[in-house]
């Protein structure tokens, strides 16, 4: 089967389909064997000291190797945020957004805040007017949009409805409704077979300087090594540095039409193709997760070697091919149904709203950088 | 039998008991739940809601999964709506907790986890509770996106979670369950919905049979000549059934149409010896009627039916050389107790000897290679009964018990070498447990040995 909006019409509409998946094998760029960097995590687990790496175990075949994460669910789903707002920026991909200006940092966007329109930067910014963004008639329309009725979230952020997000900070009681929706797409890189590397860290200072000295630089006497300066042996125990080595990583990439065809957007019509936009939407972002996510932190790329393709996971049959999902044809099928929302009473937002900062987290900011 | 598969689409399983922690397996009720909140969203059709009630009523399922999957585990501060904040205006807000929260998974793959009843639903709760599964997209938390499908299966073989008497504590659905989710506007108190407790044991074995158990009430019979005793219930139960005019099912004579042996288990009858104990007499104090635990509910009714009619018959049977036994309904004796025979263990041994599958060597006394042979023969024996391979296997002619004859001493009508057998099994493994070819006639019953640690 060949992606058309077509074909993935007919797969969002089908009960009989689950959804679709694709795994991907991926290697270092400086080939196989080479060593990573995974993600550290700030508690330490059991007697191991400093930054933590998240290890677990995973049967393949017949033995069990040791698997290392190496990129999470939640920021794969960021990747896929940056993704979709470099295609905004290129003017490939119109999305509804939230802007807002931020001293110096520049402009941020809800899809680069960590709770998308729900976070609390959006929730205590401002309009141009001067009047608080959380009583615009938007932001009532988004903390009363539910998943029997979504529009507004359609209209106004269509991704919270593909990644998932939680308006934790709304309502006064904890049985009270909260905007609350589940996440259509899931990705994750975990390492397989992974093997840990010590390394060691230290610092050539080219002045020579001893780092046991004490030296006033306006700041007290304080050691010239605390101050940044002389010399550091390279030891293991110093700064300790930690990669891995793996035999590949899998990423495994998933969405859901089941999760879709929950949301209510008002009727038959409209239902079918707001849950075939998010539906687009959502492979778009993980097709350009997949160009564009190579690289996930300071010496750790990753380049796919081999794919079994995307799958559609459907009831009571094998799972079958689906074949042509590139960036561009993606965007063409998001745009092809992007273009049917008039004619079928669908709002959708084109035009960014631009806020500002609260005065109190400028003030906030300017403090923490004195 | 009933099949509902979960595929995880993420390859992970992704939820947290309340006070246990991580869970593994995905607990029976955590599925139902799953269905009813799909029954909701999918508008709340009352043929839906009537497939639930039947499916909560069921007895506990088997869940067809790994016995342990290494987890992943990490800690994150997440906002927990259920340890409310009091605001200044008296509302309740989500609180930051003052530690960062366990998160955990567990990769599974691309292997589904299969929960498998006894029972084949009612023709008309087919569709709708396919049209219910097709509607959950998770089981978990929302990182678990899941398919859900529903089956058929003929027979639950192979290692699995099964009901026990004890071992993992997992939450199982309940009558009732359905209504209060439902049925009700007042709020669930805390987190933890309702629901029962079951354990659940991880092994090949199959779940335990059920035992219908008759005391001999008046005359003595020695367990030497156990196999004979029940042979002669076996057609005094089968000559009832034609008096009463009952049809005559295969699982109480254990033939096919043709005459030819039932390729399927059917019911044992199991002399029950007083061994054991310091003072084991070693008589036979009752039978017990052991119904395998696939056999469906009709059969068993027809079992039980059969035995009622016996009872009303006066229950005895005229064995050879003139004698009387008189049965009753069971009694408080030890011997007769279903813990007895049931109690989960690791090591089981033969209290009457086992019938060998195949023929060894006729010899007057059998040499290493012989009872090397035989070691092999008893783990054959121990898969027709669907038990796991034991990883160490005893046999002797000698008992392994007091009051139990010797494998030499047993009459009755086998036709291969009987010998006694202590296995050891990998995992405890629950009773009762008869093994060999003669075990429907109470060869090869076996009794658990040691504590459960």
């Amino acid at each position: 089967m060949v992606y058309s909006l077509s074909e993935l019409s007919n797969l969002v509409v089908d009960p009989a389909v689950h959804g679709l998946s694709i795994t991907r094998e991926l290697q270092p760029l400086g080939g196989r064997g080479d060593a990573v960097s995974p993600p550290t995590f700030a508690q330490a687990q059991g007697d191991e000291k400093g930054p933590r790496y998240v290890w677990s175990e995973r049967r393949a075949g017949d033995e069990t190797v040791k698997t290392c994460l190496l990129d999470s669910s939640a920021s794969q789903a960021n990747r896929i945020e940056e993704s979709l707002l470099d295609l905004v920026r290129s003017r490939k991909l119109t999305l509804p957004l939230h802007r807002m200006d931020v001293p110096n940092i520049g402009v941020l966007t809800d899809l680069e805040l960590p709770h998308r329109i729900y976070d609390a930067a959006i929730g205590t910014a401002k309009l141009p007017d001067g009047s608080p963004w959380r009583r615009s008639e938007v932001a009532r329309q988004v903390r009363s949009a539910s998943r029997k009725d979504a529009s507004a979230l359609l209209e106004h952020a269509p991704l919270i409805l593909v990644l998932g997000g939680w308006d934790s900070h709304s309502g006064t009681a904890a049985n009270a409704w909260q905007g609350r929706h589940e996440k259509a797409v899931w990705s994750k890189i975990v390492a397989i077979d992974a093997f840990k590397m010590n390394r060691p860290g230290g610092r050539l200072d080219p002045m020579g300087l001893p780092s046991s000295e004490k030296v006033d630089l306006g700041d007290g006497s304080k050691k010239l090594v605390d101050q940044g300066l002389g010399v550091v042996p390279p030891a293991m125990d110093k700064f300790p540095r930690l990669s891995i080595t793996m035999r590949h990583a899998e990423q495994r990439s998933v969405i859901s039409f089941g999760v879709l065809r929950k949301i209510g957007f008002g009727g038959d019509e409209k239902d079918s193709i707001a849950r075939t936009y998010l539906a687009a939407l959502g492979i778009l972002g993980l097709a350009a997760l997949h160009r564009n996510g190579g690289h996930l932190r300071s010496e750790c790329d990753l380049v796919c070697q081999r794919t079994d393709g995307w799958r559609i996971r459907r009831d009571d049959s094998p799972d079958e091919n689906l074949s042509g999902i590139t960036v561009e044809r993606t965007l063409e099928v998001a745009q092809e149904v992007l273009d049917r929302f008039p004619s079928s009473g669908l709002a959708f937002r084109r035009e960014p709203i631009n806020l500002t900062v609260h005065d109190a987290i400028v003030a906030a900011m300017g403090r923490a950088e004195s | 039998m009933l099949d509902i598969s979960v595929r995880f689409l993420c390859g992970e399983f992704v939820a947290q008991t309340h006070d246990v922690g991580s869970e593994w397996p995905p607990h029976p009720a955590r599925l139902l739940y799953a269905l009813v909140a799909a029954w909701h969203d999918g508008g709340c059709n009352p043929v839906e809601r009537e497939a639930l009630h039947w499916l909560e009523s069921q007895r506990a399922p088997s869940i067809v999964a790994d016995r342990d999957v290494p987890q992943e585990e990490y800690k994150a501060w997440l906002p927990m709506n259920s340890v409310p904040n009091w605001n200044k205006k008296g509302g309740r807000r989500p609180s930051l907790p003052k530690t960062r929260q366990l998160r955990s998974s567990r990769y599974v793959g691309d292997v589904p986890v299969s929960f498998v009843w006894d029972d084949d639903p009612p023709v008309k709760y087919n569709a709708p509770l396919r049209h219910l599964c097709r509607r959950c997209t998770r089981l978990g938390s929302a990182e678990s996106l899941a398919a859900i499908t529903v089956d058929c299966r003929e027979a639950l073989h192979g290692p699995a979670w099964r009901p026990s008497q004890s071992g993992t504590m997992l939450r199982i659905p309940r009558p009732g369950v359905v209504l209060a989710l439902t049925g009700s506007n007042a709020p669930i108190p805390g987190r933890v919905l309702p629901c029962d407790w079951r354990a659940y044991r991880w092994g090949y074995g199959k779940q335990p049979g059920r035992m219908i158990t008759v005391a001999l009430a008046r005359g003595n019979w020695p367990v030497e000549r156990a196999p004979v005793l029940a042979w002669q219930l076996r057609r005094a139960l089968i000559a009832v059934a034609e008096a009463e005019h009952l049809p005559l099912r295969p699982i109480l004579h254990g033939h096919e149409e043709d005459g030819s042996p039932l390729r399927r288990s059917h019911l044992h009858f199991c002399p029950l010896p007083h061994v054991g104990s310091r003072y084991a007499s070693g008589s036979v104090l009752g039978v017990s009627l052991i119904v395998p635990s696939d056999t469906d509910n009709d059969d068993r009714d027809y079992v039980e039916h059969v035995v009622a009619a016996w009872f009303a018959r006066g229950a005895e049977l005229a064995m050879e050389g003139g004698r009387l036994l008189s049965f009753a309904p069971r009694d408080t004796r030890r011997t007769l107790a279903d813990r007895r025979w049931c109690r989960a263990a690791k090591v089981w041994q033969t209290v009457i000897p086992m019938e060998l599958p195949r023929h060894v060597a006729k010899r007057r006394k059998w040499n290493r290679e012989d009872w090397r042979r035989i070691a092999e023969e008893i783990k054959v024996a121990c898969s027709h009964s669907d038990l796991s391979s034991p990883i160490e296997v005893e046999a002797s002619n000698t008992p392994f018990t007091r009051g139990s004859p010797h494998a030499r001493s047993v009459r009755g009508p086998h036709r291969r070498p009987i010998v006694h057998a202590r296995l050891l099994f990998p995992d405890p493994v629950d009773g009762p447990v008869v093994v060999g070819a003669g075990r429907h006639l109470g060869y090869g019953l076996m009794e658990p040995v040691g504590t459960l640690s």
